[in-house]
């Protein structure tokens, strides 16, 4: 009996050392990625307005103004002069006078008093600077800035140096011996006017929302609120309703954002902390007469707690696993100073040393094969599968394409996992009623990728299930997104719940294994590549930690499948992908952003193939033109049951899904966008501009020029060609 | 001023100015619109609008605005009245010019002053609505002052009162209309010459039970004290627009309830005709219209427009939604909502229509957001348009290519339905009001089909009849020879005894109590039949009266339902009989209960099969059938009364009244319990939840 005891000890253990989940070796990923920067000379004469020399990099050189702690950044190679804030913010006329301090800053804190739960907003040059209480030390590369906070209890370090051809801060912080256990720092910005421009100035700042978008610094806008999005969407665990969700969709996919002042132009990648990051921008007008984006990082979370009658506030603090926050700035000139020159960038960035691949093109839908829906049987109420797409239905509808002359079809199988359709946690590969896998292994002409969307999120479950197996909020309880009724916004009963990581790391492997004995070769994934949330349970997963977590599941899915395809995938889960299922191809449409740009198609091109949403899955009616615009492969959304079997189901807000009504239109679409795209070859998207305010040109590394006409009139290019209304043209031409 | 000024210093000092259009098209539609289907749900629906331009002032150049109030197109030409400047701007709609509307007198400019409504006839003359200074002015096409409305000087204006006008609306024969704060008249009337003529289109007040509550405490009351009570007035009409055959469309903020929030609800919007009277009827179904009322209750509706097509658009700045109706108040779409996104708002002000689309106002953002008809969106007026005209045929198609767009769109099937019917294809027509859950649409259909079938089949359904007749008298007769007498078998039994005093009560009854039979057999029949019937009548009625979602029907709720009555019945008889000297057992009172019953039970299967059978109009049949059903079983139950207990006919009807109060009052005494449970256990989870946290903090 011991020997049995002794041995299932030694196969547990080596079991929990062999998951892929195991904490050492995230501790081990962490501890790679740790930089400990050389100690210093100080800097003495910190009355000087003059900028100090600092560091050199290539055509790059670092000074600092020890007055004021200001940071210039000269670019030998086009005279360009980049200042951490601007040299005459005393004179704005559009800012206040409380503005006008912060202008001078270059690390903006908010601190919280967790007693009183008041919140303050300080910056680095009121506290600090002005009273002449901070400290330089210079380093190789560059400069270290230390600032006592004396109303947090904290010494802030910002260091400042070149590496690799790029500028790179890093933000960190010491308790003071005497610390003040009740103050904690809520949020800290790093350089908050760095990428900016002035009004009226030639130029846009460039966020990364949905596909990309600008600000032109010609865009004023007094009235409205600023742009502020979390990077790598919402935290779930503090929000209880979807209805915020609904008018603030999760579109922030790259930690990247920058600004194309006259020729130059600077981006800025967050590295370290970008899951913690909140991207904010404002417009020329709304604070002053500069636009300018920056990220705030939150470093404590919290929650209204209700208990009984009481309300009260929890805090959790991220500070514990996120010792220090690093931004990268790539100055970029010539050619590359826009929006296409930073996305070539950050895509180098983001490969590192892999290599590229060849773009490919082709019919990609998506494909419902079954839903439940609600019956009773003489009163007895049950759930009942229907099948809109068996094995069968699924091959004729590929012979009919085939017939119409389209060999090139990808297709992702949703709503076939038996679990999944019920909303229950995806443990097993087993398929719904109906749905025949081995039917389906046998259809030929078209690669089929069996889809698992809802990997850590489900509805289903009792309540003990959930206690036990559920992510916990801060308040230890498993949280939940409530939905909410469409018309009074009051929330219905049915709710969303995270699998805790945990649970996640155990059954993940399993899955894997299970899917590949079904004899599945390919694979699409949905949230685990798009979403990230904290879990409170146990030892507790802060959301970088869950990023690791599931960035490990996506490595091991492609290395355990032939083909890998992820839904809208973030940054870290992208270069994993070969094909990315509902590519952004257009922005979110907040006020202040003005044009989208196809950054995010731009970064991927090359990596893995993007796709644009279903044309007909409720997108805004140009969604087309869009999907050209940005490269993104055409995509439709097809069941084979009429449009009456989704009628009180999840799938009821669909339109024109069903195949026979819609093959006809679809397929003539479909070819007047291969006309176009046939010509591409392979090659990778290579920049992107607008002509006019109606008329974008997409340009391909072989030379193949597309332009897309949004206007309700035709326009006519300098040779004579004429784009149509509403309406796209491909051109030849000289390549990269 | 001077921030005026700074501001549009630093715009002309850009270097590059935008063009007007910043174009929308290629980015995401931040709502989702909804509409409600067959059940009464609000269900997301195909985005029937989109935005596509946002102006502000900084983007045409004409400096940024303040606080808009409100916005009006006439031609090409956009009116926006810039409260906050104390100005108006024109905009062209098609060649984006911009001026500013200087409003003059003599050639002395004049300031305006918290001017809130603005109205542009078929002449070009501009009526402003100004309440700061307490007019209305008249103003030609170039700004120069024709005429100022003031407070009419006639006994009907209340004194005291001032004369603040908000909107401002006007007819094609030159009256115009004038809404005032204050003014619970309706609206005040002047005519061609700008005279007072009246008011119109006064709300009535609404009856409710505070109202009639205090209607009856003030019979009681002396003169001070009824001074000091509140008044009951109509609604304010809120906002007003008129269409081009001049009936006024308007809405006003609701009933008021509980002195806190206003009962908004599809009644809150009006058309009026030159009478005064409110002609819009809705025809939404019921379940749609009991939904839209319940869930809309706290919203506020703030303005409206009637747009050339025949839309009613209505905006609520709650939630920042726009409604759009058609001409019968059928709901076609709400979309739009609160937010920092195109196509939401932070304080929608006011609502135009410019062809097809639609503007909207916000005066916290300062904008003007103009949403155009998505290809769903042209799909569905075009059918919606040909439908509300009587060209059902014509609209079939479209309404096909909706249903395909929009599963849960209820008007499409309908509109099919109809089409069908039209076309003499009834037994199809009958499928889309099925799926539309139109009962009275079904009805009809259903009847020409019954009359169509039969003419086919009546041969077949006559020699049937005659067949079931014949085997039925064979078989009987066939029992009876060979001396097999069913129902005496039967009434031999403790169960059959029993079922016998269902039909003869007064010696069944007699019976019963003398040999003391009692059936538990029988009790459990009963109680299933009970719960079937209960599941047939949801499920199983015939769809010219009933259409139900069977996903919905749950027999264990029925079966709990049914027990708890039949258990309320019993425990409330007994005890009451016990006090009224009764001397029925507990055990006799659920057999007698159960007997009486069975007639009931009958007659609803009965009305059930009829129901198949039947259509709308002959409904009196089945309640007639279930009329007797009830009367019989009351019979039946009186005479167990008289028989079990030994009451007389007054003391039998006395204690059955006993026993509805008895029953009510142990349901008050079950409620109660209940809620102190759910409060303990409140309490207990409370802690529990405390205990976690504190525990794993």
């Amino acid at each position: 009996m011991k020997k049995i005891i002794a041995l299932a000890l030694t196969i547990c253990i080596a079991s929990v050392s062999l998951t892929a989940c195991s904490s050492e070796e995230i501790a081990k990923e962490a501890a790679v990625d740790s930089y400990s920067l050389p100690k210093g000379e100080s800097y003495t004469d910190i009355k000087s307005n003059e900028f100090v020399p600092c560091a050199q990099s290539g055509d790059l050189s670092l000074s600092f103004q020890p007055s004021t702690t200001q940071l210039k950044v000269e670019n030998s190679k086009d005279g360009s002069v980049w200042y951490s804030n601007p040299q005459n913010a005393s004179e704005d006329i559009n800012a206040k006078q409380l503005v006008k301090l912060r202008m001078m800053s270059t690390l903006e804190i908010e601190y919280t008093n967790l007693s009183t739960k008041k919140r303050t907003t300080i910056n680095n040059y009121t506290s600090n600077v002005k009273s002449g209480k901070y400290e330089i030390s210079m380093i190789e590369n560059g400069v270290i800035f230390k600032y006592p906070f004396t109303e947090v209890g904290k010494n802030v370090f910002l260091a400042v140096y070149f590496e690799k051809g790029a500028l790179l801060t890093r933000f960190w912080y010491e308790d003071f011996d005497e610390k003040k256990p009740d103050v904690e720092i809520s949020a800290v910005s790093v350089l908050p006017y760095l990428v900016r421009g002035f009004m009226g100035e030639e130029g846009y700042l460039f966020l990364p929302d949905g596909s990309g978008a600008t600000v032109d610094f010609s865009n004023i806008v007094y009235s409205g609120n600023a742009y502020a999005r979390n990077i790598y969407g919402y935290e779930p665990t503090l929000i209880t309703s979807d209805y915020y969700l609904d008018v603030n969709k999760n579109s922030v996919y790259l930690p990247v954002y920058g600004a194309k002042v006259g020729e130059s132009a600077v981006m800025a990648i967050c590295e370290k902390g970008a899951e913690y990051g909140v991207l904010t921008a404002e417009a020329c007008g709304q604070t002053s007469s500069y636009a300018r984006a920056y990220v705030s990082y939150k470093l404590l979370n919290s929650i209204e707690y209700k208990v009984g009658n009481t309300t009260t506030e929890l805090f959790d603090k991220v500070g514990s696993s996120l010792d220090y926050i690093t931004t990268r700035y790539i100055f970029l000139d010539g050619e590359d100073a826009d929006y296409s020159g930073m996305a070539r960038a950050y895509r180098d960035y983001l490969i590192g040393d892999l290599q590229l691949k060849d773009t490919a093109t082709a019919l990609y839908t998506d494909i419902y094969a079954s839903v439940i829906k609600k019956a009773s049987t003489v009163g007895v109420p049950h759930n009942k599968t229907v099948s809109l797409t068996d094995a069968a239905e699924l091959e004729g509808i590929i012979e009919r394409l085939n017939a119409e002359g389209i060999e090139d079809i990808t297709v992702r199988y949703r709503l076939w996992n038996s679990d999944e359709i019920k909303g229950k946690k995806i443990k097993s590969a087993n398929s719904a009623a109906g749905i025949s896998f081995k039917a389906i292994k046998n259809i030929k002409n078209a690669e089929i990728y069996p889809a698992v969307l809802s990997l850590h999120t489900y509805s289903n479950g009792s309540y003990f299930d959930r206690l036990i197996n559920a992510a916990k909020s801060i308040t230890q309880l498993p949280f939940s997104w409530k939905k909410h009724k469409l018309s009074n916004l009051n929330e219905t009963g049915e709710a969303e719940y995270r699998v805790s990581i945990d649970w996640f790391c155990k059954n993940s492997d399993k899955l894997i294994e299970r899917l590949k004995s079904k004899g599945i070769s390919k694979l699409a994934l949905g949230d685990v590549a798009n979403s990230l949330y904290c879990d409170f349970k146990g030892e507790g997963a802060k959301r970088d930690k869950t990023r690791l977590v599931m960035s490990e599941f996506i490595k091991q899915s492609d290395e355990a499948f032939e083909g890998l395809m992820l839904d809208a995938a973030n940054a870290y889960a992208a270069p994993f992908a070969d094909i990315i299922y509902n590519a952004p191809v257009c922005h979110s449409n907040h006020d202040i952003l003005c044009k989208s740009v196809p950054f995010y198609t731009m970064v991927m091109s090359g990596i893995a193939d993007c796709v644009a949403p279903a044309y007909n899955s409720g997108v805004a009616d140009n969604a087309l033109l869009n999907t050209v615009a940005s490269g993104a492969g055409f995509c439709v959304a097809w069941m084979s049951a009429e449009m009456t079997e989704l009628s009180g189901t999840q799938l009821s807000g669909l339109s024109n899904v069903n195949f026979a009504q819609t093959v006809d239109d679809t397929v003539s679409l479909y070819k007047k966008v291969d006309a176009v795209y046939s010509k591409i070859n392979g090659s990778r998207i290579y920049a992107h501009n607008y002509i006019n305010d109606s008329v974008s040109l997409t340009e391909y590394e072989n030379g193949l020029q597309i332009y897309v006409n949004f206007g309700k009139e035709p326009f006519v290019l300098e040779d004579g060609t004429q784009i149509p209304a509403e309406s796209f043209t491909a051109r030849e031409g000289e390549g990269q | 001023m001077k921030k005026i000024v700074k501001r549009l210093i630093s715009v002309l000092a850009a270097a590059t100015v935008l063009t007007a259009f910043a174009p929308t098209a290629s980015a995401d539609v931040p709502y989702r619109s909804y509409n409600y289907n067959s059940y009464g749900e609000a269900v997301e629906s195909a985005n029937i609008y989109e935005p596509y331009l946002v102006l502000s002032g900084e983007k045409i150049n004409a400096g940024g605005f303040i606080a808009p109030n409100d916005v009006f197109v006439k031609g090409d030409i956009l009116y926006i009245l810039d409260s906050g400047n104390n100005r108006i701007v024109k905009y062209g709609l098609t060649d984006k010019a911009v001026s500013e509307y200087l409003v003059s007198d003599n050639g002395n400019s004049v300031e305006l002053n918290k001017a809130t409504g603005i109205y542009v006839d078929d002449g070009g003359t501009v009526y402003i609505a100004d309440s700061g200074n307490q007019c209305v002015w008249v103003c030609g096409a170039d700004g120069a002052v024709k005429a100022q409305v003031t407070k009419p000087e006639t006994e009907y204006f209340q004194e005291g009162l001032e004369f603040l006008p908000r909107k401002v609306v006007g007819d094609a024969v030159g009256n115009i209309y004038v809404q005032c704060t204050g003014v619970y008249e309706g609206l005040v009337i002047f005519d061609s010459e700008l005279d007072f003529s009246g008011f119109f289109g006064s709300e009535k007040v609404q009856t409710t039970a505070q109202l009639l509550r205090n209607y009856f405490w003030k019979q009681f009351m002396t003169g001070e004290q009824k001074e000091a009570m509140a008044n009951y007035v109509p609604s304010e009409i809120y906002s007003m627009d008129m269409s081009a055959d001049n009936f006024l469309y308007t809405i006003t903020p609701g009933s008021l309830v509980s002195g806190l929030s206003y009962k908004q609800s599809a009644d809150s919007i009006r058309c009026l005709n030159p009478k005064g009277s409110d002609i819009l009827e809705s025809f939404m179904s019921k379940d749609v219209s009991r939904a839209f009322d319940n869930e809309n209750r706290y919203l506020n509706f703030i303005d409206i427009c009637y747009s050339e097509s025949g839309f009613i658009n209505v905006i609520d700045n709650k939630q920042g939604r726009i409604y759009q109706f058609d001409n019968n108040m059928q709901l076609v779409s709400a979309f739009g909502g609160v937010g920092d996104y195109t196509g939401t708002f932070q304080q929608p002000i006011a609502v135009e229509s410019y062809g097809d689309d639609i503007l909207v106002l916000d005066s916290i953002k300062n904008t003007v957001t103009f949403f155009s008809l998505t290809k769903t969106g042209e799909t569905v007026h075009r059918a919606l348009t040909l439908y509300n005209d009587g060209n059902y045929t014509a609209s079939i198609e479209p309404w096909y290519e909706v249903m395909e767009a929009n599963p849960n769109f209820q008007l499409a099937y309908i509109g099919v339905g109809n089409a069908l019917f039209n076309e003499g294809e009834y037994k199809r027509a009958m499928e889309y009001y099925e799926i539309a859950r139109d009962t009275t649409g079904y009805s009809n259909a259903y009847r020409e089909y019954r009359v169509m079938f039969m003419r086919e089949n009546f041969i077949w359904i006559a020699l049937l009849l005659v067949a079931v007749c014949v085997i039925f008298k064979a078989f009987k007769a066939i029992l009876n020879k060979k001396g097999i007498f069913l129902s005496k078998r039967l009434y031999a039994t403790d169960f059959g005894m029993v079922l016998y005093s269902s039909f003869h009560p007064m010696v069944g009854f007699d019976r019963l109590r003398t040999r003391k039979i009692k059936s538990n057999a029988f009790l459990v029949f009963v109680y299933l039949l009970l719960v079937l019937l209960g599941v047939c009548e949801q499920q199983y009625m015939g769809k010219a009266f009933v259409i139900i979602d069977s996903s919905e029907v749950n027999i264990i709720s029925v079966a709990l339902v049914r027990l708890a009555l039949l258990l309320l019945f019993v425990v409330a008889n007994w005890a009451f009989s016990e006090l009224m000297t009764g001397k029925a057992t507990f055990s006799q009172i659920c057999t007698f209960t159960a007997a009486s019953l069975m007639p009931y039970i009958i007659s609803g299967f009965i009305r059930v099969i009829m129901s198949r059978f039947l259509v709308e109009n002959e409904a009196v049949f089945m309640s007639v059938v279930l009329s007797v059903g009830i009367i019989c079983s009351f019979v039946v139950l009186m005479v167990a009364f008289a028989v079990f207990h030994e009451f007389e006919l007054g003391k039998s009807l006395f204690s059955f009244v006993a026993t509805a109060i008895g029953m009510l009052l142990i349901v008050v005494l079950v409620f109660l319990i209940y809620n102190l449970t759910q409060n303990v256990i409140d309490f207990i989870k409370t802690l529990f939840s405390e205990l976690m946290f504190r525990i794993n903090s």
